[in-house]
């Protein structure tokens, strides 16, 4: 059964700016299923449509076309109902309260989200011990670190054991104790059944905690697929590190960019789409004495960063 | 009976976050000491002045004990612009609106906790300020009890009509303009400084038609003589109620559905 589904979903906005109205298309016809379970991350370049996509499939926005369904529910029809149901994080927003203890918030959204009492604290106790928390629940959230309060927030987010999450940048600022934590907690949710459905620049959060990537760009899928698969779709360079027997000087082959040079070793980068592989290690093999070779991809962090720094294919 | 759990729940956690920072509270408290301190003179001054006993129906400590109540009731009043501006324009929105609550009553739970600690204080040290002015304690339990009938409906009428208001921040992202000009309509012709009955004839009479009065001056005036047109007063404010309730439900209906909310 699909957890999410979207058919045609279109968002245009229309306003006015220096007296012109304009009209912006922030999603555009998206069609996409996610199956319940699924670890999905959303991606692409800043403006591509992702925050306005998960706002209506949040019930936050109407859509201007199309259809959507959570959990077989309208969002922006049933949006209370649907909220019951699902988790937000939204890193760089808060949803616990400033003034209050965090323990009070918790106990809280627990009667927000309609659990009788004891499940509330159980719940909270549970998710208290797993962060490492305990000693925080009587400090105002106010007072908390980043770190601290964004624990609390993923807490706050699985306190209702939500079906779907949707994380929107569920590990910003954080370090790389915290985030490791914070990942850990979600793919929990995710290996007990939460379908999980991510937003992040961060490639670490995209590698632990997705299965499947979809890329949309100008609010249209450009790639919907593996994570694996993610890097050999996207980027077509290939990095090649050569470990000569003997000194080396650089190379000068067509299409192939030298990014280091030492003694003995030199790092070269060129694009598959040009040069073919086989020529290039051909060509290194007959100019030096080679003691060792690899050839690689570059990292899936190149990969996000070139999506999106919209380095997509358009 | 969930739904009741929720708004409650919502209501006594802003009624806690009020007494997070007392320092502001206290000034609240200050700022109407001060007001009733020279509002005594200025009506001590005015009793003397005309030699009359009762003014608009009103002895000193009643006109004083007037004063205390309506300024009770509009320093006490809910922020609903600042909060939901502030919501629109930081992108907060998101955040409220993925709650399984209406964000209207989550609103208006907000506002009651916030609002009627606040109210209670205000008129106690109101009251408190009178008696120790005037050497009499005019507000008995009759008063209070009446005062509070007529506040709770007049609180809704408040909210129901500054909340329509700062809802045009999904239009406008900030509606600071608009409830600033009603508020100041509501100071007037609420009846906040002068009651109705002192008003001049033509300025008394498009007041009584407004529903401003029913938020200040219906529940002030109960503390001078309680329960004195009380049900006419309920019958007014239940109308205006429902009048502004579907006015309400109109304008965020169709505010949701143009909604930007900033920011990814």
């Amino acid at each position: 059964m699909a957890a999410v589904r979207t058919e045609g979903l279109t968002k245009v906005f229309e306003g006015r700016e220096g007296g012109r109205r304009v009209r912006r298309v922030g999603v555009d016809h998206l069609d996409l299923e996610i199956g319940s379970g699924e670890a999905v991350a959303f991606i692409g370049p800043n403006g591509a449509g992702k925050s306005t996509t998960i706002k209506m499939l949040t019930g936050i926005l109407h859509p201007s076309e199309g259809r959507a369904e959570v959990l077989g529910l309208v969002p922006w029809r049933d949006r209370q109902r649907l909220c019951l149901r699902i988790g937000t994080v939204f890193g760089q927003r808060s949803q616990l309260w400033f003034h209050l203890p965090a323990g009070d918030t918790l106990s809280l959204l627990g009667a927000i989200y309609e659990l009788p009492p004891a499940v509330a604290r159980e719940r909270a106790r549970e998710l208290v011990e797993r962060f490492g928390l305990q000693d925080l629940l009587g400090v105002p959230v106010r007072r908390l670190s980043l770190g601290q309060r964004m624990r609390f927030e993923v807490a706050a987010s699985l306190l209702h054991r939500p079906e779907v999450l949707f994380l929107d940048e569920p590990t910003v600022g954080l370090d790389v104790v915290a985030k490791a934590e914070v990942r850990e907690v979600i793919r929990e949710a995710n290996a007990q059944g939460a379908t999980v459905f991510l937003t992040s620049h961060d490639a670490g959060d995209i590698e632990v905690l997705a299965h499947r990537a979809v890329v949309i760009d100008r609010g249209r899928v450009v790639f919907d697929g593996k994570v694996s698969s993610l890097r050999r779709r996207w980027l077509t360079d290939k990095v090649v590190e050569l470990r000569s027997e003997q000194e080396v000087t650089p190379p000068d082959l067509p299409g192939v960019t030298v990014e280091k040079v030492s003694r003995y070793g030199l790092r070269l980068r060129f694009s598959t789409q040009e040069v073919a592989v086989a020529g290039v290690v051909a060509q290194l093999l007959a100019a030096y004495p080679v003691h060792d070779i690899t050839i690689s991809d570059p990292p899936l962090e190149s990969v996000i960063a070139a999506i999106y720094q919209g380095e997509v294919a358009r | 009976m969930r739904l009741l759990r929720k708004l409650t729940a919502i209501a006594f956690a802003h009624a806690r976050s009020v007494w997070a920072y007392p320092g502001a509270e206290a000034l609240r408290t200050v700022f109407l000491v001060v007001i009733l301190v020279v509002f005594l003179a200025l009506w001590r001054t005015t009793y003397a002045a005309t030699g009359a006993a009762r003014l608009g129906g009103l002895s000193l400590p009643q006109m004083l004990e007037y004063l205390a109540g309506t300024e009770a009731v509009l320093l006490s009043a809910p922020a609903f612009a600042d909060r939901i501006g502030e919501d629109v324009r930081t992108g907060g929105l998101a955040i409220q609106l993925t709650r399984p609550v209406s964000y209207l009553l989550f609103q208006l739970a907000v506002a009651v906790g916030e609002s009627w600690p606040r109210l209670l204080v205000n008129l106690l040290v109101g009251t408190a300020v009178v008696a120790a002015a005037t050497g009499t304690l005019p507000l008995g339990p009759a008063g209070l009890a009446a005062y509070l009938a007529a506040y709770l409906p007049a609180f809704a009428l408040y909210a129901v009509l500054f909340l329509t208001l700062a809802l045009t921040s999904f239009w406008l992202e900030d509606a600071w303009a608009v409830t600033f000009l009603t508020s100041r309509l509501v100071m007037i012709l609420g009846g906040l400084l002068v009651p109705l009955t002192l008003f001049p004839p033509a300025l008394g009479h498009i007041a009584r038609i407004l529903p401003l009065q029913l938020m200040v001056y219906g529940p002030a005036q109960q503390l001078a003589h309680p329960f004195h047109g009380l049900l006419a007063l309920l019958g007014q404010q239940a109308a205006w109620l429902v009048a502004l309730g579907a006015l309400l439900a109109l304008v965020y209906r169709r505010g949701v559905a143009a909604l930007h909310v900033q920011g990814g």
